[in-house]
């Protein structure tokens, strides 16, 4: 590859060295043209200089007057009358005026003298010495006829002198005017070549600037290509991922069908004649099962946590309650292997904090779920505080302390790491995927706290979970009753579409036990023409299907005119991922189910959309006009997230949210609420703790109250936000639903204020209904008082005593 | 402002030409010998004696010249007051010399450049022999332009004759 790269490479100096080199062979070359150019200059002003008199001319000059001066004297030779003293004075002067011009020292600068000069210089000037001395210094005096003969004789022997040093003149004025010539020819020739040479270097400055141009330009392009490689590389990367993500999800549906249907099935056998050895065979491949699911939600996790699609969700929340739900559902594991729990509080702790509860529950029995399982003897304890951190917020401390096998050096240092989990041995020894204190610290450190470890080989470990929890007040109105404790769901007609007959099987059997009239379809297709063919209360879809998907499904029966368009559809599907729910809300779905399906879940979903007060009497009166199945569709955003369950979670888990269905059987036909608008009502039905909740446990009207209070199933923050604006039909089912929990609790004015909202008309100004919503809340908090006088709750709500 | 400052140069311009009909000089007949005739054609010549010469405005200035090696100072009047003192006007002068050289100076140049018609030099009379009596000399150093052979050639030395016309 370097090799193939080299030759496109850039190699500046060596071009560097040639563009310096001809910059400065330019350079001499113009300075070598400017000297030349230079000289002729100094040699035109030279000759100029001397031009004003044309030294040649000079000579001819003084031929002429020579000449001139010998014929006047011959003149008079011939005739002596004609004799003019002032004409010859004249004569002479003009001769001698001549004779300075040519003197060597006026010429010398441009004819080297020579000579035949200077020797007639001499003698002219000898004649004139004695044609001054003939003539006299008087200008009156008449002249002797003797002196003009005897200048004659004196005059005629420097003709052939003067006319030779003429012609001598030319000659060496030629020659010098040839070497002139000569040297510009030769000057110019010079200018010439430079010229040339100017040409050249300019040419070749341009073919290496012009090759430093292409090599840019291949450069560039090279860098381009580079660059498309890269984006196409970069889109590669990012379709293997999504293709991996899709994978995922595929995979992990693949996985939990079947397991549903085997999940499903040994619940249906559980239930039918057993013998004690079958029971426990039976018990055994159950919990195998569960703890197969527990793994592969922790594989779900992790990738839904790698993929960022993980979203806290802080909801203002009772800690005290909180805790003791762990304490209550670790209990049983721990007892079972013959261990103490124990949780203590170390410091005050505050009533209410904003968290994402699930999440903290999610950390706290994957904490307390691995210091069981490594602990063989003694106890397991959680320390429950708050640090104040200096310079910083205050920080919840969750500290688990076991008496178990505890942990070297090298085991603590990957103790975080991905699939690492002690060692090979321990991996054999308890099972697990390892995962868990994973997901753990992930979920830590997003809640912006951390989990720490201090532990040696055998004197246990202790795990240290610190976040910052904002202290915050309880919610305006108190968390509810668990909506199925006192709410039933009343047979509904449900059409099942689902691929797997396995689970469509599981479903049937499901649903038939609950009561519901079921109808099945193997794919979407057929599940879209029943939806349309005839009238269901509601529709369980499953995602992914042949022919046609639920998605595909979903809108085919969406596009139907009402009421059979707006039926409710639930989503059935085993991957957990955040864009599926959006999708399946985009689709038009009301709920979301994970897959497997637990009994549980499923009939809080159908509580959730259907449920009725457990006391019908009231309830039937009043919901003459109401049809049983309810239209309002959820939005998305109020979807409940598929809840994922831990590592460590007991398979009882969602025993304790199971509605007492004994209730229900026992519930007599009851009603104080009405129409009563003209006397007061009384805050509190006296009798309700006896009639409703006499054979269940003492405490479990109190446990409801407390719930209602809290409300935990947001029954009365459903009301709340219906209580904004218009009095529609939504309204009127939140109302419903306030007040058959009201009544069922035996809260008297607070069941006849909502029986108020749930029958207002629908032309009610929002100041009326602003109105009734205050009364409302000032309402719930009275009642509360009004529970704790009458000794039905204790304050504070729920408190953690160690056990 | 171009035209406000082409009236301001105008202005001594205008004085100078103002000032030549004032300048009409007396001529007297030349009572030595003559030594310079300004002829117009159809009219008999105004010829001058140095006497004549000697009573116009006399001008003196130094200046290089090809014909000496050093910077010399000439003295005379100016070509432009000499003509004047002729009543002569044309577009062309033809100058001659004592040995019949002959040379033609357009008319503009005297009023153009201080020329003189220079009877001294270094203060003293030129004779024939030293290019006198009367040498007509540009302000050579007055300007580059002048310093070339079109205006050496024009200086006619051993002046004789001025032919206007």
């Amino acid at each position: 590859v370097t090799e193939l790269h080299a030759p496109t490479a850039p190699r500046p100096p060596p071009t560097k060295r040639w563009l310096w080199l001809i910059v400065g062979m330019l350079l001499t070359a113009l300075a070598i043209v400017a000297g030349v150019q230079w000289r002729q200059f100094s040699l035109l002003n030279a000759s100029v200089r001397y031009e004003g008199d044309n030294i040649v001319w000079s000579f001819f000059q003084l031929e002429v007057e020579y000449l001139k001066l010998r014929g006047l004297l011959r003149d008079v030779e011939q005739d002596p009358a004609r004799l003019d003293r002032d004409a010859l004075q004249t004569r002479l002067d003009l001769f001698v005026s001549r004779v300075a011009l040519v003197e060597p020292r006026r010429t010398q600068a441009q004819i080297a003298t020579q000579p035949i000069q200077s020797d007639t210089v001499a003698r002219i000037q000898a004649f004139v010495a004695r044609a001054d001395a003939l003539l006299g210094s008087d200008p009156d005096k008449p002249l002797a006829p003797a002196v003009p003969h005897a200048l004659l004789a004196q005059l005629e022997p420097l003709a052939a002198p003067v006319h030779d040093m003429a012609m001598w003149a030319n000659e060496a004025m030629a020659a010098q005017v040839g070497a002139r010539s000569e040297l510009v020819r030769q000057q110019s020739r010079i200018s010439i070549a430079m010229v040339a040479f100017q040409l050249l270097m300019t040419v070749a400055f341009a073919a290496i600037v012009l090759r430093q141009l292409r090599a840019l330009e291949q450069r560039s392009n090279a860098l381009e290509r580079l660059a498309g490689r890269l984006q196409v590389a970069t889109s590669d990367a990012e379709a293997a991922s999504r293709t991996k993500s899709a994978f995922l999800a595929n995979m992990s549906h693949e996985l939990r069908t079947p397991f549903q249907g085997v999940l499903g099935m040994l619940a249906l056998i559980e239930d039918g004649p057993l013998n004690d050895q079958q029971a426990d065979q039976l018990r055994t491949a159950r919990e195998s099962a569960q703890h197969l699911l527990a793994l592969l939600n922790d594989v779900l996790d992790v990738s839904t946590l790698e993929h960022g699609q993980v979203r806290l969700v802080p909801t203002p929340t009772a800690l005290p309650r909180l805790v003791a739900e762990v304490e209550a559902l670790m209990r049983g594991p721990a007892l079972s292997k013959g261990l103490a729990l124990r949780v203590q509080r170390v410091t005050e702790v505050p009533g209410f904090v904003l968290v994402d509860a699930t999440r903290l529950k999610q950390i706290l029995f994957n904490l307390l779920g691995n210091a069981i399982k490594f602990t063989d003897t003694g106890a397991v304890v959680m320390e429950v505080g708050v640090e104040q951190d200096p310079g910083g917020p205050p920080q919840m401390c969750f500290k688990v302390i076991d008496s178990g096998i505890g942990m070297d050096e090298p085991t603590l240092a990957r103790l975080f790491k991905r699939f690492s989990q002690g060692d090979d041995s321990t991996l054999r020894r308890f099972g697990g995927t390892g995962l868990g204190l994973e997901i753990s610290r992930s979920l830590a450190r997003m809640m912006e706290g951390d989990i720490t470890v201090h532990s040696a080989p055998g004197l246990g470990s202790s795990f240290v979970l610190r976040v910052p929890l904002p202290v915050c007040d309880a919610p305006t109105a108190g968390a509810g009753l668990h909506t199925g404790a006192a709410m039933v769901t009343p047979p509904l007609r449900v059409l099942v579409a689902e691929d797997h007959p396995i689970n469509r099987k599981y479903l049937e059997a499901l649903l038939a036990r609950m009561g519901h009239t079921v109808t099945l379809c193997e794919n979407g297709e057929l599940a879209a023409q029943a939806a349309a063919g005839q009238d269901f209360d509601v529709v369980l879809m499953d995602m992914h299907m042949p022919v046609m998907d639920g998605f595909a499904a979903t809108q085919a029966i969406r596009a139907l005119p009402a009421p059979r368009g707006v039926v409710p559809v639930f989503a059935l599907t085993a991957d957990a991922f955040a864009e599926t729910r959006e999708r399946a809300a985009r689709a038009g779905m009301n709920d979301f189910l994970p897959k497997p399906v637990q009994p549980a879940e499923l009939k809080q979903a159908l509580n959730r959309m259907f449920g009725r007060p457990v006391i019908e009497g009231a309830a039937a009166a009043q919901d003459a006009g109401l049809s049983v199945s309810p239209a309002g569709a959820v939005r998305p955003s109020e979807m409940a997230p598929a809840g994922r369950s831990t590592t460590a979670r007991p398979a009882r888990a969602s025993s304790r949210s199971d509605p007492p269905e004994a209730a229900h059987a026992k519930t007599p036909a009851h009603n104080t609420a009405g129409d009563s608008a003209s006397a007061p009502v009384p805050w509190l039905d006296r009798m309700a703790p006896e009639v409703i909740f006499g054979d269940l446990p003492p405490d479990t009207h109190a446990t409801f109250l407390n719930d209602f209070f809290e409300d935990d199933s947001g029954t009365i923050a459903r009301l709340s936000q219906r209580l904004d604006g218009r009095a529609d039909r939504a309204l009127r089912q939140a109302a419903h639903a306030v007040k058959g929990v009201a009544m069922n609790l035996g809260l008297t004015r607070l069941a006849n204020t909502a029986a108020v909202i749930e029958t207002l008309p629908s032309d009610t100004s929002a100041a009326q209904i602003q109105a009734l919503h205050d009364r409302l809340f000032s309402e719930l908090a009275q009642s509360r008082v009004a529970c704790l006088e009458a000794g039905w709750i204790e304050t504070p709500a729920v408190d953690t005593e160690p056990a | 402002m171009p035209v406000s400052r082409r009236s301001l140069l105008a202005l001594p311009a205008a004085l100078a030409l103002g000032a030549l009909p004032c300048q009409t000089f007396a001529i007297d007949a030349p009572t030595g010998k003559v030594v310079l005739s300004v002829s117009t054609s159809g009219r008999p010549p105004v010829d001058f004696d140095m006497a004549m010469i000697e009573k116009l405005p006399q001008r003196s200035f130094t200046t290089a010249t090809p014909w000496y090696p050093e910077p010399r100072t000439f003295t005379g009047p100016l070509l432009r007051d000499v003509l004047a003192a002729a009543s002569a006007k044309g577009a062309l002068l033809r100058a001659v010399a004592l040995n019949d050289y002959k040379i033609e100076i357009p008319a503009a140049d005297a009023t153009k450049h201080d020329m003189i018609v220079a009877r001294l030099l270094d203060g003293k009379p030129m004779p024939v022999r030293e290019k006198g009596p009367l040498f007509i000399i540009y302000p050579f150093d007055s300007s580059a332009e002048l310093r070339s052979e079109r205006y050496y050639s024009r200086s006619a030395w051993q002046l004789r004759t001025l032919e206007v016309r």
